[in-house]
């Protein structure tokens, strides 16, 4: 188990290395520099600056240096906002994109988990087809257009919901319903799956044959061993939150880390967007290995891989 | 000679097999129907529009559908909604179809090469693609397209200056072909070098490696060939992804340039003005989510007809 986390955590941390020189090659390679401004400044006078930010040193050097800086806690500074540093921003805006996350994750799990128990207890049955039929429309329609529709349905013809901001409770529903819908979906259509194949084992015939009320056998047999493969997609799913809340985030003008994500490109910020760029393949990469992990304590036969 | 004619025959008529199969998905039939009419659309629609995406009239801004002569009312702008709507369907084709090329190009021959060869090559061939699905392919979308759209065209020299003038010609699509198709290559490889590593033991590869055949003939004349199938269903599985790619984009304003019309881009547009103007944002995201659809149905439905054993 040891020997698995070590290759786990190690292959983890070179991931995001590689991930982190791709994006400062590619945002090197952009034109222009901080230090351009419309009266351009004298040529020994920019050299000074630049020695001082080390912006004169070769590339291999800088990158050291900005990773040795993240790695401090350190991502540099906005372009586009006068004294502001880019973990800042980071620390006020990530919460609100991490409850709105955890909500909708949460709207998934409790909606998507017991649609899909349902529709393998009701197997070829009308329950089964209108889960799959959810199933199908949740993967498919794309927050861009699902987060217009809730708005237009729920908030302004019903008039049941505030159609923008992150404050009250009730603002929060849209947005959670937007991103937890297509989340919902994805685990009810595994968890159907999962469960249709772990019905057909021996011990479910022998719980049955114990004469276990079918709740219990469902429930309590089945879903713990079916619910193996849907711990799988939590990466998957992570993935899908954060491109989720860059969409969602701005059609509801909640201030989040996603939605200035997007700001800060229109800006041509490029620490910021470096550095949010780099906490998402950090949560992504992070994820994906506590999956691994926990799905190899969970069950021994993958650690021999 | 019987046992030669007989593979033909075998795979025709599991190929005829597979077409009944898909042809009795009812789902997967209309929403291929539906999809061949969007095709057309697409093609002709420089007759089937009533105007011009681009044709504006400043004394019919935000009409409501109906009022006058248009069809789904006009925007900001008095551009006729019903017109952006069909040309937003050439664009969203387009890009459905390039990046898929693009996409199919770049992971197949990445496929071939790591499966055929093998060994170590193979191994950090595939690290790599294990290094890049690390992170979600529309961040990586956004990362080259950041690239692409950076700095002042008018400095922009030689190879970068050829490509500018291309890319505005097209409205901005052929970066978003090019950004999707650099970033999204990565599940094709895995399928085409699983495909290849199974391939390359058979009789026939064998016999053509005694015949002294070059590499490249044998990865494209005789893998290719084989693994054709199983990789034209992937992609298909793959084209609602690149549609929503470009959607996505277009609505964080790193898509196609205005005033091309892309269904993102309008309902970017249409946001401002959505408790007066609705028919703004419903439209495009109506067409959106029913183009998605459709090729979601009819790329499920080809899986399931030629691989029934995939079917829950």
């Amino acid at each position: 188990m040891l020997n698995f986390l070590v290759r786990r955590l190690g292959s983890g941390a070179l991931s995001l290395l590689v991930i982190a020189a791709l994006v400062f090659l590619l945002l090197k390679a952009l034109p222009g520099g901080p230090f351009d401004t419309e009266k351009s400044l004298p040529p020994e006078i920019l050299r000074n600056i630049e020695a001082y930010y080390g912006l004169d040193k070769p590339l291999w050097e800088q990158f050291v240096r900005y990773v040795g800086n993240a790695l401090q806690g350190d991502l540099g500074v906005s372009y586009s906002q006068r004294d502001l540093p880019v973990i800042d921003l980071i620390v006020q805006r990530l919460p609100i994109s991490l409850e709105l996350g955890f909500y909708a994750m949460l709207f998934g799990i409790l909606f998507g988990l017991p649609l899909g128990v349902l529709a393998a207890a009701y197997h070829n049955k009308l329950p089964d087809y209108v889960a799959t039929l959810l199933a199908v429309l949740g993967t498919s329609i794309p927050n861009l257009a699902l987060a217009p529709m809730l708005i237009l349905f729920f908030g302004l013809f019903l008039k049941w919901l505030p159609i923008a901001r992150w404050t009250t409770w009730d603002s929060k529903v849209l947005p959670t319903l937007a991103l937890g819908l297509g989340i919902a979906a994805v685990i009810s259509r595994l968890t159907r799956s999962s469960m249709l194949q772990v019905i057909q084992e021996d011990f479910i015939r022998t719980a049955r044959a114990k004469g276990l009320s079918e709740i219990s056998v469902l429930g309590q047999h089945a879903l713990r061993n079916a619910l193996l493969p849907v711990l799988t997609i939590m990466g998957p799913i992570l993935a899908y939150l954060l491109t989720g809340t860059l969409v969602v985030e701005e059609i509801f003008a909640i201030p989040g880390l996603g939605s200035y994500f997007i700001t800060s490109i229109s800006n041509r910020d490029y620490p910021v967007v470096m550095g949010i760029y780099l906490l998402y393949g950090f949560l992504i990469i992070l994820m994906n290995t506590l999956v691994d992990i926990l799905y190899a304590w969970a069950d021994p036969r993958i650690r021999l891989e | 000679m019987i046992e030669t004619s007989a593979s033909p025959t075998i795979s025709k008529s599991l190929n005829r097999l597979a077409f009944r199969r898909f042809a009795r998905n009812r789902l997967a039939l209309s929403s291929f129907l539906f999809l061949l009419i969007l095709f057309l659309v697409a093609i002709f629609v420089d007759w089937l529009a009533p105007r011009h995406f681009a044709e504006e009239d400043f004394l019919a801004t935000y009409l409501q559908p109906g009022e006058e002569e248009f069809l789904l009312g006009t925007d900001f702008l008095g551009r006729d909604v019903w017109s952006r709507i069909l040309y937003g369907a050439r664009i969203s084709l387009t890009v459905a179809i390039c990046a898929a090329l693009a996409s199919f190009i770049i992971g197949v021959s990445y496929g071939l090469v790591a499966g055929y060869y093998g060994g170590k090559l193979d191994e950090w061939m595939m690290r790599f693609v294990d290094i890049l699905n690390a992170v979600p392919t529309l961040l990586f979308v956004i990362l080259i397209m950041v690239y692409f759209r950076a700095g002042n065209p008018d400095e922009f020299t030689g190879f970068k200056a050829i490509f500018y003038e291309w890319d505005s010609q097209l409205g901005g699509l052929l970066s978003i072909f090019i950004g999707i198709g650099l970033t999204s290559w990565v599940r094709m490889a895995r399928i085409a070098r699983a495909e290849t590593l199974s391939l390359r033991r058979r009789e026939f590869i064998e016999a053509d490696l005694v015949q002294g055949f070059g590499v490249p003939t044998i990865l494209f004349r005789r893998l290719f060939p084989n693994l054709l199938g199983t990789c034209i269903v992937a992609e298909s599985v793959a084209i609602p992804d690149y549609i929503i790619f470009e959607s996505v984009l277009s609505f964080i304003g790193l898509g196609v340039n205005p005033p091309v019309p892309s269904w993102g881009a309008m309902i970017s547009e249409g946001l401002e003005g959505i408790r007066s103007y609705p028919h703004l944002i419903l439209a495009p995201a109506t067409a959106m989510t029913l183009t998605v659809l459709a090729f979601n149905f009819v790329g499920d439905g080809l899986r399931d007809a030629f691989d029934p054993k995939l079917q829950d």
